[in-house]
């Protein structure tokens, strides 16, 4: 209805309300401190007087005639006995007072100075300053005037001033002497309009006297609405209450006024006023008691209402609620696109999408309509759970109904359909970090209650199925789905503007599975073949290799039938042992990968080639083919992956970190060598022939020494153990191919765990000069300060697992902290940057239209479509152009230089694997939910 | 001014090159990024880099000049921004 209506809002100004403008406005004066009369009739000039609006259904606004939610609700006024300061203000009112003369009211400064003041401000607006640079310099100003008029007389006039103090929080003192509200707002109208701008005030916007109440504006009903309890009773808003107290005094002071009452009487009810008024706009005002209900709740008034957490800012206007959305339990689904999410029939049903009839859908539409809200059918097929009409009336389609509605719908009705396949939706998780937060999906509807989601997109959402609940929005706009679908969808979002690189991509068993399928000349039958391509759906079988009259497939020419048929490429995979002089194509350990020509001609494709963060033929697919291609590689590897290893069968279990006994005892003699090392230390230290340690103290220096000895103890036993756990075990398989944790993990379950630490030093807290109990004080042997000799497989001792607790402590107590600081800093970052924007001329400019950069990220590159940062990859080019073999020379002899943001990250990615193993390691210890 | 600069801040070697715009260059610059004074980054007139400048320069730098800083960009080898001084 309002389409084609449109207004550009030019500017807001806030300004301050005048007491004539509040009896302009006013719809009513309020008089009486009554609400209604005994037959619960509104009264007249009371609070809750009908011309201030309606809460009741079928009554009519007094003022516009308009029933409940048309009318908007109108403010009334109270007109005030005395005048009354507003707290709100007082901060500014102290400040007119200090700089101003307290005879003629002139700014305490000569006009040569006013002048400098101004020009100032004139040249500060044209360089652009912000209102808070000239609020800073406006203070400057009333300061020199409030420091000139203790010092000196008014220039003006002459007149001597006197010291102004706020006491707080409302009552202002000359000297001591206390000056009434009265009298302020005496002094404030005598202040000159043009003294104004230097303070920083419009006088068209505000004259200061308006600053000091003489009329109370009196809010609507429809925003102080009162209940009817159960029982019949009425309950009153905390606002009313408080307009109450104010109506009461007033009439008491008017009253007493008129009456010619002792001063003394006047004063005290005049101050009641005072803190009626002030607390009715904030009740947490320091120095004065909060007004409280009857029960000693205290009162929610205007500030309240406005301030923290679940004020209106942060909770109804930043944190709006919205229709249309769903929020359950995620779980995985490896038959689902990327692009796909699975939708309970539940949710399906209740969510719905408006669709307008027109001449070509309106059978459709009315088909539709007659399935009612509950259509029965072996497959789901959506509803319809309202139409709405021309005139905007909603009619609920029952399964009684439905015939009759459906007969009804004209063109142009809107019919609220439910919820069906390929509908576009947005799916998020919290927190959310990250634009990948919030991706478009494509809806499938399915059985269950969860929704469903293709592993790959894991990573981007951070999500997990140990319950992990995930929201869902329907969106109701052609415009939105358009833009939904041409920005959102996960596929445009598989190579990420952090690092430009793939984020969303293989995990788990999707590594484990392409590994066991391409590692070394695995091959299948026709039987598991079959199997595995009929995963997939839509790819030939590969050409069968043939030996011995039997035919069979290898699982490189497998993979390669997902590939595209002209890719080529070569890395080294993850299995990599990283030689020193690398064979290549004559890698022993089939970790050399080269693809030509969408052949997989050699290598293993694990993490390297397809995980999410590292995948590197899912990075080349994704830039050089596009998003669509990307996509059905993901969806194909998924499915490859899972089909091989249903084929080969996959299980890890303790027996996984059995070692042989030899091995075990290898690792003892190893640890109590060491043991007996680290004593001998001890020794050293104690007879005082302990070498030190340039910058360290002797204590130091052993510990630093003792570390050193042990953490190689562990390395060797890790080494020893890791020499009997070779790649046909499934444990080592996971790891080395970076499916899910990793040696040190391994090594950590089959050898010796190893020092525990805190705060990157052993172990050292408890009791007097020792840890535990079990120990002689002042043992520093390795046992004594946390030292885990046994493996998680053999079982920890009492001491040593005491210890692990400690270690593992400070981890939690780490991600914990953690956490919730970068939490709070990326939601002041985000603040802070919100408004910013890139413009078409390639600088970042904030709302105001001021340059941030000049050149976005100096470069104007755009790192979702760079090469690990960088504008092209070169060695790419050279080689799509030259051919392998040139570019190969070219590389070599044009050794490029190292430096600059690309490289810097892409080393960070290529050398920060022994770092990661710690990291993966902290995972394990406080990953769950 | 009259305070004494106790050495030279633009010599070190992570102070980028600040250099004062000419008049001329001024009107070219900002009819290149088609802003007006008011919309750039802000640098103020008692920064350690202006007052050394003006040293340098033997001349004050007023209010409202613009200059030039050249700096290493991790990115984009050099980056080139301006900046309008302003009273500090």
């Amino acid at each position: 209805m309002m389409r084609g209506v449109s207004k550009r809002i030019g500017s807001i100004k806030f300004a301050c309300i005048s007491p004539d403008e509040i009896r302009r406005m006013s719809a009513t004066k309020i008089i009486t401190a009554d609400t209604y009369d005994d037959d619960g009739f509104p009264i007249e000039l009371g609070l809750m007087d009908p011309h201030l609006g309606v809460i009741e259904p079928g009554l009519k606004c007094k003022t516009c005639g308009h029933k409940v939610d048309e009318c908007p609700g109108h403010f009334g006024h109270i007109d005030l006995a005395m005048p009354v300061i507003h707290v709100g203000f007082v901060k500014d009112i102290k400040k007119l007072l200090q700089s101003t003369c307290k005879s003629c009211g002139r700014l305490v400064l000569t006009d040569e100075e006013v002048k400098e003041y101004r020009k100032r401000m004139d040249i500060m607006e044209e360089l652009g300053s912000d209102a808070i640079d000239m609020k800073e310099f406006s203070k400057e100003t009333a300061k020199a005037a409030a420091e000139k008029a203790l010092r000196e007389v008014c220039p003006h006039c002459g007149a001597e001033q006197k010291k102004i103090t706020l006491d707080k929080p409302t009552t202002f003192r000359e000297d001591g002497h206390k000056l009434t509200p009265k009298e302020v707002r005496e002094r404030m109208e005598r202040i000159k309009d043009e003294d104004l701008i230097p303070l920083g005030i419009d006088p068209n916007a505000c004259r200061p006297e308006w600053m000091i109440l003489t009329a109370l504006p009196v809010p609507p009903v429809t925003v102080r609405p009162s209940i009817t309890l159960e029982s019949g009773d009425r309950s009153e808003d905390d606002l009313t209450h408080k307009l109450v107290d104010v109506l009461r005094i007033n009439q008491r002071l008017r009253e007493n006024r008129d009456a010619g009452a002792p001063q003394l009487i006047v004063e005290d009810l005049w101050e009641l006023l005072q803190y009626h008024i002030t607390t009715y706009y904030d009740n947490q005002t320091s120095g004065i008691p909060p007004a409280r209900h009857r029960s000693g709740r205290p009162l929610k008034t205007l500030v309240q209402r406005l301030k923290g957490k679940e004020g209106r800012f942060r909770s109804n206007l930043s944190g709006k609620r919205v229709n249309f959305s769903a929020r359950t339990v995620v779980s995985p689904d490896p038959w689902l696109s990327i692009n796909q999410v699975g939708v309970p029939v539940f949710a399906a049903r209740e969510l719905t999408v408006p669709v307008t009839a027109t001449k070509d859908n309106l059978e459709t539409l009315r088909n539709l309509v007659k399935r009612g809200p509950t259509p029965v059918s072996e497959k789901y097929q959506p509803g319809v759970n309202y139409i709405i009409r021309q005139d905007g009336r909603r009619i609920r389609v029952t399964d009684r109904n439905a015939e009759t509605v459906a007969e009804g719908v004209e063109i142009s009705y809107i019919v609220e359909r439910h919820l069906m396949d390929g509908d576009i939706v947005l799916f998020n998780r919290q927190p959310s970090l990250h634009r990948m937060s919030m991706m478009a999906h494509t809806v499938k509807v399915m059985p269950g209650k969860t929704f469903r989601l293709n592993l790959c997109v894991c990573p981007p959402y951070n999500a997990d199925f140990d319950g992990d609940e995930m929201n869902m929005h329907v969106l109701q706009s052609e415009e939105a789905r358009a833009e939904a679908v041409i920005l959102m969808k996960v596929q445009e979002h598989i190579l990420s503007p952090r690092f430009g690189g793939p984020i969303i991509g293989a995990i788990h068993d999707h590594i484990t599975g392409t590994f066991l399928l391409t590692h070394r000349n695995s091959h299948f039958d026709k039987a598991q073949t079959l199997f595995i391509v009929s995963k997939m759906g839509h790819n030939e079988l590969p050409e069968p290799t043939v030996e011995d009259g039997v035919e069979y497939w290898t699982g490189k020419s497998l993979f390669s039938t997902i590939l595209p048929k002209d890719f080529n490429t070569h890395f080294k995979s993850s299995i990599c042992q990283k030689c020193n002089q690398c064979k290549k194509e004559n890698c022993e350990f089939d970790a050399y990968v080269k693809i030509k020509d969408g052949k997989l001609l050699m290598g293993t494709i694990d993490e390297k080639a397809i995980g999410s963060f590292k995948g590197k033929i899912l990075d080349k697919i994704a830039r050089d083919y596009g998003s669509d291609m990307a996509r059905d590689f993901l969806d194909d590897v998924t499915r490859l992956a899972i089909g091989s290893i249903m084929v080969r069968g996959f299980s890890t279990g303790i027996d996984d970190e059995d070692i042989p006994d030899d091995a075990r005892r290898q690792i003892e003699d190893k640890i109590s060598s060491t043991f007996r090392e680290v004593d001998q230390l001890v020794a050293s230290y104690r007879d005082g022939t302990l070498d030190q340690l340039p910058g360290r103290s002797l204590e130091e220096t052993l510990e630093v020494e003792a570390m050193k000895k042990l953490g190689e103890a562990r390395d060797e036993a890790g080494r020893i153990a890791g020499k009997h756990l070779g790649l046909e075990n499934a444990a080592v398989q996971m790891a080395k191919s970076g499916a899910r944790g990793s040696m040190l993990n391994l090594s950590q379950m089959a050898g010796c765990i190893g020092q525990q630490a805190v705060r990157g030093e052993r172990l050292s807290r408890g009791y007097w000069n020792r840890t535990l109990p079990h120990f002689q004080k002042g043992d520093l042997g390795a046992k004594a300060k946390g030292f885990v000799a046994n493996s998680y497989k053999s079982g920890l001792t009492p001491t040593e697992f005491f210890f692990h607790s400690m270690g593992g402590r400070e981890g939690l107590v780490d991600t914990a902290v953690r956490t919730s600081r970068s939490g709070y800093m990326q939601r002041r970052l985000i603040n802070a940057l919100e408004d910013l924007k890139l413009k078409q001329d390639g600088t970042v400019r904030n709302t105001a239209d001021s340059i941030i950069q000049f050149n976005y990220g100096e470069d104007g590159i755009d790192p979702t479509r760079s090469v690990q940062g960088e504008a092209i990859d070169l060695d790419d080019v050279l080689r799509e152009v030259l051919g392998e073999q040139q570019a190969e020379l070219l590389s070599r002899y044009d050794e490029r230089k190292i430096g600059g943001y690309a490289t810097v990250e892409k080393d960070l990615m290529e050398t920060s694997e022994e770092e990661e193993e710690f990291e993966d390691a902290e995972f394990e210890s406080g990953g769950d939910e | 001014m009259e305070e004494s600069v106790p050495f030279n801040v633009l010599s070190h070697k992570m102070v980028p090159v600040h250099e004062l715009l000419s008049d001329e260059e001024v009107v070219k610059v900002l009819k290149r990024l088609k802003i007006t004074r008011d919309q750039l980054p802000k640098i103020k007139e008692n920064d350690a880099c202006i007052k050394m400048l003006e040293k340098a320069m033997g001349r004050s730098i007023p209010e409202r000049s613009i200059v030039r800083i050249v700096r290493d960009s991790e990115t984009a080898e050099i980056a080139e921004v301006y900046r309008l001084v302003i009273r500090g």
